[in-house]
């Protein structure tokens, strides 16, 4: 998706870029885990390998920050399954990884949809409150 | 009796808001104004009635009066600007709930928009204190000023769609579908249009009022809108008053009424206990000015009467 060889991509600021780098990499994961489903489920035996490479990419990319705002439990768990490449992590436990990862993006507002404030609109004092007229 | 299966006279919806409002003016101690805009005769004076008596309900006052015996509108119906001024006094002082403005052909003059407008946010800076829930019912609401929206005074609006033979539809709007519509009335070169771009919060339907009350209400919406009408008949006659004669000659009022007296000059009409004078007195009154005049240019003073 960013494109370093682009002109364009140099002007912007760097905020951005890694927020475009992070939502290519979540995306990439959900990829690997669409791939890896659909044959674990067809009954085809299928190696991990894509999906816990995938979220390492997605893991180094913020790490910083998740250290920052992980409780140190949470932190010690992702920094297992993904640093440590001879653990031989299970689909639950990259799942549990990735949700993590994803409730931190979404607490950021990287990945978060529902923005627009919830309310009654027959309920026209609360509406008023909801859009900043109190 | 004019009520519907669940004991309101209008939509349970329109309860639940002024049930809303009525806290956030009471307990919160903000202000709250209520606008209801239609058509003439779509039943704009009828809803504000209603809605008056709910919120007296709510508050534990009864019925607002709509004539009193004197043949005027009660305490809590105000019918044109000045009226409306008197009595948010009386208001405070009986500690009303809410109190119903009906323009009622006020808003025909262009010159009283401003008046009111000025008159209307001067009021509100200072009356939030007094916990009353003001009621306007006006033909367009786009006529009143920016500021007030500002300010966020109107927290809803009721806008008269149909009225039938017994009862009438109505949409209700929160404030930011206020300057929605606002934005699309200034845009547009049909203003109705805007009320198609801008969806209402919940829509409802109304109850006439019971016949007695519309009788009433139809006597003294009717005898202040012949009271309107008689002034602008005066002001088409071209008559004038004290005061409008007083600033044509450049003298006081008190010298034009003491001269009229002198003069035995006879007004042509009163209306609301003001005077009304031909045109022509102007001109007697001119040459009375120039013949009691000092000699060294000043006017003099007209005699007494003995």
């Amino acid at each position: 998706m960013v494109d370093f060889n682009n002109e364009g991509t140099i002007s912007r600021p760097p905020k951005d870029i890694v927020a475009l780098i992070i939502i290519e990499k979540h995306y990439n994961f959900l990829e690997a885990d669409e791939y890896y489903s659909n044959r674990t489920l067809s009954g085809i035996a299928e190696r991990l390998s894509s999906c816990r490479s995938r979220l390492r990419n997605l893991f180094l990319t913020c790490h910083a920050m998740l250290k920052r705002r992980l409780t140190p439990e949470q932190y010690e768990q992702l920094n297992h399954v993904c640093k440590d490449l001879k653990h031989d992590a299970d689909a639950p436990e990259i799942m549990k990884c990735f949700i993590i990862i994803h409730d931190q993006l979404d607490k950021l507002g990287l990945l978060k949809l529902d923005t627009r404030p919830v309310y009654d609109s027959t309920d026209i004092e609360a509406s008023n409150k909801a859009q900043g007229y109190d | 009796m004019p009520f519907y299966s669940h004991g309101l006279p209008f939509e349970p919806l329109l309860r639940n808001n002024l049930v809303k409002l009525n806290s956030r003016v009471q307990e919160e101690k903000k202000a709250g104004l209520i606008i209801i805009s239609g058509g003439v005769g779509l039943g704009k004076t009828t809803l504000l009635i209603h809605i008056l008596d709910d919120l007296n309900k709510m508050n534990g006052k009864p019925p607002i009066e709509i004539k009193t015996d004197k043949g005027e509108s009660g305490n809590q119906l105000a019918m044109g600007g000045s009226d409306f001024l008197k009595k948010l006094r009386v208001s405070y002082d009986e500690k009303f709930p809410c109190m119903g403005y009906d323009e009622a052909g006020d808003f025909s003059k262009r010159g009283s928009l401003t008046s009111f407008n000025a008159m209307l946010n001067r009021t509100f800076e200072t009356f939030r204190a007094f916990k009353c829930i003001v009621v306007l019912a006006l033909p367009n609401f786009n006529v009143l000023d920016n500021q007030l929206f500002d300010n966020q005074i109107p927290r809803m609006l009721i806008q008269i769609t149909r009225r039938t033979k017994n009862s009438g539809d109505f949409g209700a709007y929160g404030l930011m579908e206020m300057n929605w519509l606002r934005y699309h009335m200034k845009k547009s070169p049909i203003k109705d249009y805007a009320w198609q771009r801008v969806h209402a919060n919940f829509r409802g339907h109304f109850l006439d009022l019971e016949p007695e009350r519309s009788k009433l209400l139809d006597e003294v919406s009717t005898k202040n809108k012949l009271k309107i009408l008689r002034k602008s008949e005066v002001k088409i006659e071209g008559l004038l008053t004290y005061p409008e004669m007083a600033t044509k000659l450049e003298m006081s009022v008190a010298w034009v009424i003491q001269a009229c007296r002198n003069l035995k000059i006879k007004k042509l009409r009163t209306i609301d206990r003001t005077a009304y004078f031909d045109q022509s007195v102007v001109g007697q009154l001119s040459s009375h000015l120039e013949s009691i005049g000092t000699g060294d240019g000043r006017p003099g003073r007209p005699r007494k009467r003995k």
